[in-house]
């Protein structure tokens, strides 16, 4: 990123972030664009070697190996990221799974694939947000702010044919996401669902393989703009 | 009482015994705790998240299984690796603590692999059963390490193995307590949605609750251990609302009233040493909801200090003939303070949580006026035109302010939160700001550090605070001081080859040396070999 930009953001010094699926696409991309703005984060990846090779690069950053679709390893996956930040000011529920790949329309989907979808963009964001509650309204109550950002898409919105497991699974989590909002707005913390665009990920490639990557969205962008939006709601609560 | 065998932290049919400021007792269903509190009131409960803290493994030395229990740690920072820990040998937590067998004869310096964690006995604390246990390796892999192979500390009369979502209430936030708060079992966001529609406020602190009970007599004697907390200011704030309009402090669970009245209504880090009692006068809190207690119970004696033992008999004749469940899955009860009568009138209700925050206070560097202050820090004169702090506070035997002067240095090792305030509002050209940040960041980080008032051989016949063992006359022994309100009081000595377990860190040469400027130059120096040698065998 050139200096100009960096210039221009606010310094983001006390912010305590955690990622989920950060170590490739936009995950990794928020993981840079929040390390570089001086933000202490913690990201979760499902495998470990990618878990480590993004902590090196990012020495600052605390990185956690665990896989959210899992009931039995979002408790541990909390305690890390509580225990390494000392708290929690922002989550960032990334992690995505495309249901069936390659794509299959809902007919020939497999109920474990559907299954799957559910578990990573639904249940794991919801159990993982209320394992850290505690955190996110202990920052809101001390004046820091909370936000919990979920990744969504235009899938939760448009019926795409052949996106019907990631499409449904992306609809319910946008409106788990506004209904956290409606019932946590006294503790003040704040729920934004915001779809980044396609983009050149190795998500997106699984989908559609032969996308031109000239045509995509670069992650880092993406990852600027939702940088930009969760320190404006940041600003916004502690003001 | 019967004990509560089945990890609902919620049972729709939890009960509450409500025992008022008089002693008049109400029976009710717990979830119509808001019932029983007014508007302007405040609830305040401890975040702390808890820990997995039983871990599994292997005296690498003799062989021999091990479950090893945290217990107990000097702060809450991330960073610190260096627990107290209560072993057993092999079994689990089917079998009564009681009937546990002891760990295998340990040496110092030897290792456990627990899982995929390895750890060193760095030390005993004074018993067989104790240890003073260091993970090797960077904090996030030991934290990952914890996370993955511990599993709740949990007893006997609990059905089936524990998971960390039984044991965390629904506000826990810092995984830094090795046993549930789990008088916090109580709420919900819903119950504090009903707190809130009453005009009722809540704030949290965070206390690292240690270990409830071990199964051993000596070991259980000593509990409750030390335990480090935090107050955000937030909560102080909330407070001083509280005690303005008239409401009042509702403590969720005996952590809490812990930490809020060793705090003293300071917000920053602490260690909570002290025991409640029928003898403690409450200065912060006004009621405590806690779980059910039989009079057996450390945490019994705790609510003496809320209401008379009368009260509390009939109470306990309650709890056990209308069948109340008890620990950490039971019921609850909530106690308010008795009336401060007449006798209260001669101990105001400190005034820590008033003005002490506004911004008006503001702690000052200047040049000493004259060459007649001394240092509260050391004793040594303020040399005239000396650059001297000032820490600003409430006066606490009277109406205004007072200023405690020290050398700047002092000051950073005795008082290093007011010291980083001071240091974050000066500007940049502070003369010595970097020593005086490192000197303060780790006062505050070890809380320990800021009692070490010097070094001197011994005269009288004093135990040591750390082994309880006596100092031998003309030993070298460490002396410590407590601060309260404006005032250092002598706090006893230690060993200085205790003086590793005591502070939990070996950074003390500094201090130390810093207020032993009284001793003959020879003197210092072999008190400084001492400290080295001590030091280097720890």
């Amino acid at each position: 990123m050139n200096d100009l930009h960096e210039e221009s953001f606010p310094d983001l010094g006390r912010l305590r972030v955690a990622v989920t699926g950060g170590t490739s696409g936009l995950g990794l991309a928020l993981v840079r664009e929040f390390d570089r703005r001086g933000a202490r984060v913690a990201f979760v990846g499902r495998d470990a070697g990618r878990v480590q090779r993004v902590a090196r690069e990012r020495p600052r950053t605390h990185g956690i190996v665990g896989d959210v679709a899992f009931k039995d390893e979002i408790y541990p996956i909390a305690l890390q990221i509580a225990a390494a930040l000392s708290g929690l000011d922002v989550l960032v529920n990334n992690a995505s799974s495309l249901g069936p790949t390659p794509l299959a329309p809902l007919g020939d989907t497999q109920c474990e694939d559907f299954a799957l979808a559910l578990e990573t963009n639904v249940l794991g964001p919801f159990r993982l947000i209320k394992a850290l509650l505690g955190a996110l309204t202990a920052s809101a109550r001390e004046g820091r702010g909370a936000v919990v950002l979920n990744v969504s898409s235009d899938a939760a919105i448009n019926a795409y044919p052949g996106w019907g497991a990631y499409g449904a699974s992306k609809a319910a989590l946008k409106h788990m996401t506004a209904i956290w909002g409606e019932e946590l707005a006294a503790d003040g913390v704040r729920f934004l669902s915001l779809d980044p665009g396609d983009m050149d990920t190795p998500l997106h490639a699984l989908a559609v393989p032969h996308a031109d990557p000239a045509t995509l969205k670069r992650p880092e962008a993406a990852a600027r703009e939702l940088t930009d939006v969760i320190a404006a709601a940041l600003a916004k609560e502690s003001a | 009482m019967i004990a509560a065998r089945r990890p609902i932290q919620r049972r729709l049919d939890a009960r509450l015994l409500v025992i008022d400021e008089r002693g008049a007792m109400t029976e009710a269903a717990r979830s119509r705790l808001a019932d029983f509190l007014q508007r302007g009131d405040l609830v305040v409960a401890n975040d702390a998240a808890t820990l997995p803290a039983s871990l599994r493994g292997v005296h690498l030395a003799s062989g021999a299984a091990i479950e090893a229990r945290l217990a107990g740690r000097a702060s809450l920072a991330p960073r610190d690796l260096e627990f107290a820990a209560v072993v057993f040998g092999a079994g689990d937590w089917r079998t009564r603590t009681e009937d546990r067998p002891l760990p295998p004869p340990f040496a110092l310096g030897d290792r456990v692999a627990l899982g995929p964690l390895n750890a060193r006995i760095e030390g005993w604390l004074g018993h067989r059963r104790l240890v003073a246990l260091a993970f090797e390796g960077d904090p996030d892999s030991v934290w990952a390490g914890i996370a993955r192979h511990g599993r709740p500390v949990q007893y006997a009369y609990v059905d089936g193995p524990l998971a960390l979502w039984d044991v965390w209430a629904p506000i826990a936030a810092l995984p830094v307590a090795f046993e549930p708060p789990s008088a916090g079992f109580a709420l919900d966001w819903s119950v504090l949605q009903t707190l809130r529609a009453r005009g009722a406020e809540f704030a949290t602190i965070t206390l690292a609750a240690g270990i409830s009970s071990t199964g051993d007599a000596a070991l259980d004697a000593r509990l409750p251990f030390d335990e480090p907390y935090r107050i955000p200011p937030t909560t102080v704030a909330a407070i001083a609302r509280t005690r303005a309009r008239g409401g009042r402090i509702i403590a969720v669970g005996t952590t809490v009233v812990r930490a809020l009245e060793h705090s003293a209504g300071r917000a920053g880090d602490g260690v909570a040493d002290q025991r409640l009692g029928a003898g403690t006068r409450l200065c912060v809190c006004d009621a405590i909801l806690s779980g059910t207690h039989t009079p057996q119970e450390s945490h019994y004696q705790l609510l003496r200090a809320f209401q008379d033992d009368g009260v509390l008999a009939r109470a306990a004749t309650t709890l056990e003939n209308s069948g109340y469940l008890t620990h950490e899955f039971g019921d609850s009860v909530l106690v308010f303070a008795r009336p401060r009568g007449a006798d209260a009138g001669d101990f105001p209700r400190r005034r820590a949580f008033g003005p002490a925050y506004s911004r008006s206070m503001a702690h000052v560097f200047e040049p000493a006026a004259s060459g007649r202050s001394r240092c509260r820090g050391c004793g040594r004169a303020l040399a005239r035109g000396e650059i001297r702090f000032g820490e600003r506070l409430p006066n606490p035997y009277g109406e205004g302010e007072m200023t405690l002067w020290f050398h700047p240095l002092c000051a950073a090792y005795k008082r290093p939160e007011p010291m980083l305030e001071a240091l974050a509002q000066a500007h940049g050209d502070q003369p010595d700001r970097a020593a005086l940040e490192r000197a303060a960041q780790a006062s505050v980080a070890n809380a320990r550090l800021p009692r070490i008032d010097g070094a001197e051989r011994a005269k009288g016949q004093a135990n040591c605070r750390q082994c309880h063992e006596p100092i031998p006359r003309g030993d070298w022994r460490i002396r410590l001081v407590s601060y309260d309100e404006g005032q250092f009081s002598p706090l006893g000595f230690i060993h200085v080859s205790c003086a590793h377990l005591y502070f939990e860190t070996t950074a003390i040469v500094e201090p130390l040396m810093h207020f032993s400027a009284a001793l003959s130059d020879p003197e210092r120096e072999a008190l400084r070999a001492t400290i080295e040698r001590a030091m280097r065998s720890s």
